[in-house]
């Protein structure tokens, strides 16, 4: 049985969602890492895409991840739970390239996923799959370069819930009971969410889960859909099921009231006993 | 010295959080700006002499801040003793007027249908599109106007407009109504005549379009993330921009009212928002001067618009 060569197409080099799905595959057999690569953190073009996702909120997501340590909730139930599973899944590293330089995994900074230095280092590598991790918009060529696709796991569900906020909308919406919470493993396509579905999985919501809570059932669950994508892949391959894109709709960013409406409502629909 | 606090204060002041508060504040300075203006105005207050569109302006913006009901026969009076085409441009008395009486929400019935109102439709749709030349686009706004302000104030018989508005649907691919050079100016009227027919069950076949040009707006609003909407060159200047944007969230909380798809009221939410900063600059002075009554313009229809948004919002947090 030849091995699935697997690339992956992560976020910035210590963002923790690609260094636990990294360390996940390194521990399966059968399945090589062909090549990673990371975003460079702060350059002008990273910064004028986010700039353009969340505006002024930007520089208080800088000020917070590199000056403000108080603000990082190291301490927080959320990241102790992460730490949890990064200890199951044997994660010592904090970055992305001393983990890749670990295990000898060819690793790359680039712009951006899209960029030329990207697509060349992936299309020198030959992947199976390439899994993005983070939320870069996704272009033809990069679409092109493995053999079964780019896979994302998207948070929400599919095929209603597409974009962002997804978190948040069917709490707003009330859809709890016939869609519910959960995270989506699909293939990339051009559109936004848009691609063949290969797997999904619901998460529950307890009374006492909060917003930023969810955050890390969402992260945990985001991680193990991801992995076992790719062990499914390589020992029985996958089919993808295309998107009724009419059975959804696209979601954008919730205002702050919203958000808080969304957050009030938890205690009054949180589904943890009913559904699961 | 920990400069951690002064770098927050900063940032608050970078982000420029703008709260309900902010708008009900906001709100209440307009409309004690407008309160002293119509104070000033009163008739024959200093020897001044206003002709009748004039007065009547007045009256209407008194009925909108004590949300009487409107006075409909007046208002087909003056509709049709004036040149009906200033209509599109927001700066003229009569279109001034027409948009504060459409700002009153209690309407008293008008079984009546206007004759004369129909026949000049009909007569401006026979050359009229919204992607035509310049005459037939001035023509599909003018009709625009008529028919959303019909429908409105219930002075035009809805399968009349039904049938009319057909014919501007088929001159606007839903595609159409954003191009390179902004949105089409005037439009609104357009998706909000359609909003009407559909609540009214008048407009099953038009449901779906409505929809797409309600999603297209959506996705203007939330992707481009314009402080005002980019218009083409009919927009002419930044305040006929801003009123018609308004107007533009105006329609989005009906697209929530009519379809309740809480999207909308979302985007409505975070477009207010956006365009706090342009309306807070705004002050009302005494003259009773066209500029003036544009600015009043535009602070009814803000005032309007966070009326219902908050209304809107309230009710959804008591489901």
């Amino acid at each position: 049985m030849s091995n699935l060569r697997v690339a992956i197409s992560a976020s910035v080099d210590s963002n923790l969602y690609s260094l636990l799905v990294t360390q996940g595959c390194i521990n399966l057999e059968n399945v090589e890492i062909v090549g990673v690569t990371a975003l460079k953190t702060l350059t002008v073009k990273r910064l004028r895409f986010e700039y353009s996702r969340v505006g002024a909120k930007l520089f208080r997501k800088i000020f917070n991840k590199y000056f403000n340590t108080k603000a990082s909730l190291k301490s927080s139930p959320q990241n102790q739970a992460m730490d949890s599973l990064a200890m199951d899944l044997g994660l010592m590293c904090k970055s992305l390239k001393k983990l890749t330089d670990n295990n000898n995994i060819p690793f790359l900074k680039v712009e951006s996923p899209n960029c030329k230095t990207s697509l060349e280092f992936f299309k020198q590598h030959n992947p199976d799959i390439i899994l993005s991790i983070g939320s870069s918009i996704i272009k033809k060529p990069f679409l092109q370069i493995p053999k079964h696709g780019v896979f994302n796991v998207h948070m929400g569900i599919l095929p209603e819930y597409r974009g962002i906020g997804v978190t948040e909308w069917p709490i707003i919406e009330n859809r709890l009971k016939d869609i519910g919470l959960g995270v989506t493993l699909h293939i990339m396509e051009g559109g936004v969410d848009t691609g063949p579905i290969l797997m999904k999985k619901n998460i529950s919501l307890s009374k006492s889960d909060t917003l930023v809570s969810l955050e890390s059932k969402y992260l945990k669950e985001m991680v193990n859909l991801m992995i076992s994508g790719v062990q499914i892949l390589r020992d029985v391959g996958l089919k993808a099921a295309p998107q009724k894109i009419s059975e959804g709709k696209q979601y954008f960013e919730t205002h702050k009231r919203m958000k808080e409406f969304a957050q009030q409502r938890i205690p009054y629909i949180a589904n943890d006993k009913s559904i699961f | 010295m920990n400069i951690v606090p002064i770098i927050e204060k900063v940032l608050s002041w970078i982000e420029k959080d703008v709260s309900s508060e902010g708008h009900q504040l906001n709100s209440e300075r307009l409309a004690s700006e407008i309160n002293k203006y119509l104070i000033n105005n009163r008739k024959g207050k200093d020897g001044k002499e206003f002709n009748r569109l004039e007065l009547n302006i007045n009256n209407s913006l008194g009925k909108f801040l004590q949300g009487d009901e409107l006075d409909i026969i007046n208002v087909n009076k003056v509709l049709l003793s004036n040149d009906i085409d200033s209509i599109v441009d927001d700066s003229s008395l009569l279109s001034i007027y027409m948009q504060l009486q459409e700002l009153n929400d209690n309407f008293l019935e008008y079984s009546e249908n206007n004759p004369a109102l129909s026949l000049k439709i009909e007569n401006l749709l026979k050359n009229a599109s919204w992607i035509g030349n310049p005459r037939e686009k001035n023509n599909a706004h003018i009709v625009s106007r008529l028919i959303y302000w019909g429908l409105k104030m219930k002075f035009l018989d809805g399968e009349f407009a039904a049938l009319k508005i057909k014919l501007l649907v088929e001159g606007l691919p839903s595609n159409k109504l954003f191009n390179s050079n902004g949105m089409i100016f005037g439009s609104s009227f357009l998706l909000r005549s359609l909003l009407i027919l559909v609540k009214e069950g008048l407009g099953a076949e038009f449901m779906d379009y409505t929809k797409d040009i309600s999603e297209l707006m959506l996705r203007r609003l939330e992707i481009k993330k314009e402080s005002v909407v980019l218009m083409d060159a009919n927009g002419r200047n930044e305040k006929s921009s801003i009123l018609e944007h308004l107007r533009c969230i105006r329609a989005v909380l009906e697209v929530y009212i009519v379809f309740g798809d809480v999207r909308f009221l979302n985007a409505a939410l975070k477009a207010n928002d956006r365009i706090y900063p342009y309306i807070i600059k705004i002050k009302i002075n005494m003259k009773m001067s066209s500029r003036n009554l544009k600015k009043i313009l535009i602070s009814c229809n803000y005032m309007k618009s966070i009326q219902e948004q908050e209304k809107r919002f309230s009710l959804l947090c008591q489901t």
